[in-house]
């Protein structure tokens, strides 16, 4: 991997935000493997990570769309109200071509991965971050 | 309609987990490895069993139907 992408996936501040525990640990897990991410915080529950945005400001977060308090769509939408950069990457095992087609709508959403994630596709997000 | 719908989130949430876990296992100590990883494994494999039965029940239920008519 290219010098420039390096120091930038290690100067990251990430929010992961899935509702199973366990999909968090795997992606904080491939995320140490790959070395990205400066902090890496998780969130079982998406109004805690809405809570959280203006404290921590993420550069980068990683946010399911199928979860119980709310959606990762209504996330989209609530972020709106918060003083923001962060970009987003959805990470959904939806293979749904409707909900591919309406993260387009949002211009913080600069990709969108099908799970499980892999180190290639934390590789990719990386690029898709960068090139932004 | 209803099995598509289950298969796609219900089958590929908890598919996705165990190969999540997989893509990692190398890298964890043996103590994730026994604390944390294979608790997640086991879950995730019966939560896949389950809908997989339903799938089957839904399935086979839909061919007695159709043997009715």
């Amino acid at each position: 991997m290219i010098l420039s992408l390096e120091k930038v996936m290690r100067k990251l501040d990430i929010f992961l935000v899935d509702d199973q525990k366990i999909t968090n640990f795997i992606n904080k897990k491939l995320m140490n493997i790959s070395g990205v991410g400066k902090q890496i915080y998780d969130f079982i529950n998406p109004l805690n990570a809405l809570e959280e945005l203006e404290i921590r400001k993420p550069h980068l977060i990683l946010l399911d769309l199928n979860m119980p308090e709310i959606d990762g769509w209504e996330f989209l939408e609530q972020m709106k109200n918060y003083e923001t950069t962060a970009k987003v990457v959805i990470v959904t095992s939806s293979t749904s071509k409707m909900d591919i087609q309406k993260a387009k709508e949002y211009d913080r959403v600069i990709h969108y991965l099908i799970k499980p994630l892999t180190t290639h596709a934390i590789e990719e997000l990386i690029i898709a971050y960068e090139s932004r | 309609m209803e099995i598509s719908k289950l298969n796609a989130h219900n089958v590929r949430e908890p598919l996705s987990r165990i190969l999540g876990i997989v893509e990692i296992i190398d890298h964890l100590t043996t103590e994730e490895l026994h604390n944390e990883a294979l608790a997640y494994l086991k879950e995730s494999a019966q939560e896949l069993d389950c809908t997989l039965q339903k799938i089957i029940e839904m399935s086979t239920n839909e061919i007695d139907n159709f043997a009715l008519e």
